[in-house]
């Protein structure tokens, strides 16, 4: 049962597993696909009880390729902040949250992958891989002050970011930065099974949001601020 | 082809990486040893294209044995100061630089060794350590200030630093302190291979040195005041 139905995105819910797919192309992140995203997660905000959210791409072997380029280019400061908002918010998010990666994760989509509380990835292919330094950039610094230290393990943070090391499901999962690495036939049911699980603990969503309000404060700090700098050009959801 | 020769040190380049070979006995840290490599250090900083850079030792089986104890004891808190500054400097520099570790690296050496991008060690023989509180020493803050707290977890640091555990390579792998461990016959090929990589890359000097510098703001916010120690102490 669909209850959001657009170009960028399908939310299916089968009881109380949640599923957004992402569904254009290698789903190049634009404003309208934050937009659309932040509703998603306004409508998730407002469903009672617990649930678990499941995030992946129709796309046969890419979960995300990163903002479209044109877009982040004309106002980068923008397009990073508001991304980085949206991986703050799914990181404390009052649900839990599975990245279902079934394919490559690159630059803001690997940003949007590390989000989630687990990421399950293909072992047969796809990398995970922050490749700015590639394309002349830097890490945006939006990244660094709402999400990455919270998310990947201190010994590999250069490697993945700074270096822009590329790293295969197995690879993700031996650095912490993934929990699992599956063969692409296992991949939905093993993502099932975490779900079904999670979803069978009585996780409080009122528990969830202020446990990871306190684990993550160093990040909240630079909340305002980023909200400030997204919300001169538009409105941004926190 | 070397464009730097010392009793301590020899620098040599092949395309764009480059070799700095600790080469006197187990490689002690001292004030002069800390001079030489600071200047080197100077040297690449002015080169312009992406380089590697490769961290060796010509001992048979010690990579680096930390201080040498007398020189410290002189000027404990310089001294510290400044291997921790050299630390920073290495760790957040706007180039890769690869630990090539043969053998022993303690306290000091290890330290080095960590600041590195990436570590390279040898398997069957060799321990990496902090082995201060052996000796009744705490491990020196600007080490902690500078470097290990951006490459090590919490966990990790605390049974380095706390419990003076030693570490072989394998271990080192575990535990996220090291990344690659070889038998000494791959150590050389494997670290090159590594290098060569990452020289494809063509990494941007400036792209680099600004994601270091995002992600060790709070190690950078440390030097000035650590700075002004030194400058005290050396009044």
């Amino acid at each position: 049962m669909s209850a959001f139905d657009s170009d960028l995105f399908k939310l299916t819910n089968e009881g109380r597993i949640y599923t957004v797919t992402m569904c254009n192309d290698d789903n190049r992140i634009t404003r309208r696909f934050l937009d659309e995203f932040d509703r998603i997660l306004d409508h998730l905000d407002s469903v009672k009880g617990s649930f678990v959210l499941v995030v992946t791409s129709s796309h046969p072997k890419i979960f995300c390729n990163g903002f479209e380029v044109e877009e982040l280019v004309a106002d980068a400061e923008y397009m990073t902040g508001r991304l980085g908002l949206l991986g703050h918010r799914i990181m404390t998010a009052s649900y839990a949250t599975i990245g279902m990666i079934n394919g490559h994760a690159f630059a803001g989509g690997a940003f949007l992958a590390i989000s989630f509380d687990y990421r399950i990835m293909r072992s047969d292919r796809g990398f995970i891989c922050f490749n700015e330094i590639d394309l002349g950039m830097p890490i945006p610094q939006p990244f660094q002050d709402l999400l990455l230290p919270s998310r990947v393990p201190v010994s590999v943070i250069h490697e993945f970011t700074a270096l822009g090391m590329r790293f295969t499901g197995s690879e993700a999962v031996t650095r912490g930065i993934a929990q699992k690495a599956v063969p692409n036939e296992q991949l939905k049911a093993t993502v099932d099974e975490l779900a079904t699980k999670l979803s069978k603990k009585f996780l409080s969503r009122a528990m969830l949001k202020e446990t990871r309000l306190l684990i993550h404060r160093e990040q909240v700090k630079h909340v305002e601020e980023w909200v400030n700098k997204t919300s001169k050009k538009n409105t941004a959801k926190m | 082809m070397s464009s730097y020769d010392s009793d301590l040190f020899e620098l040599t380049q092949e395309g764009r990486i480059y070799t700095l070979t600790m080469c006197k006995d187990d490689n002690r840290i001292t004030k002069r040893f800390l001079d030489e490599i600071n200047t080197i250090l100077d040297h690449l900083d002015a080169t312009e294209e992406p380089i590697i850079l490769v961290l060796a030792s010509r001992h048979p089986t010690i990579f680096c044995n930390g201080f040498d104890i007398d020189e410290l004891m002189k000027d404990p808190e310089v001294l510290t100061a400044r291997l921790g500054m050299l630390g920073f400097r290495i760790l957040a520099a706007s180039y890769v630089t690869i630990a090539m570790i043969n053998g022993h690296a303690y306290a000091g050496g290890a330290y080095l060794a960590i600041s590195c991008d990436y570590k390279v060690m040898r398997k069957e023989r060799g321990y990496i350590c902090f082995n201060e509180g052996e000796i009744g020493l705490k491990i020196p803050q600007p080490l902690y200030d500078f470097s290990l707290s951006a490459r090590i977890s919490v966990s990790v640091i605390h049974e380095l630093a706390a419990l003076c555990s030693k570490f072989t390579a394998e271990e080192a792998v575990t535990r996220g302190i090291i990344q690659t461990a070889v038998t000494q016959n791959d150590l050389k090929r494997v670290t090159y291979d590594i290098a060569g990589r990452f020289a494809e890359r063509n990494l941007s000097r400036k792209v680099l040195k600004e994601t270091k510098m995002l992600l060790y703001r709070e190690q950078a916010e440390r030097i000035p005041e650590w700075k002004q120690k030194i400058a005290k102490a050396n009044l």
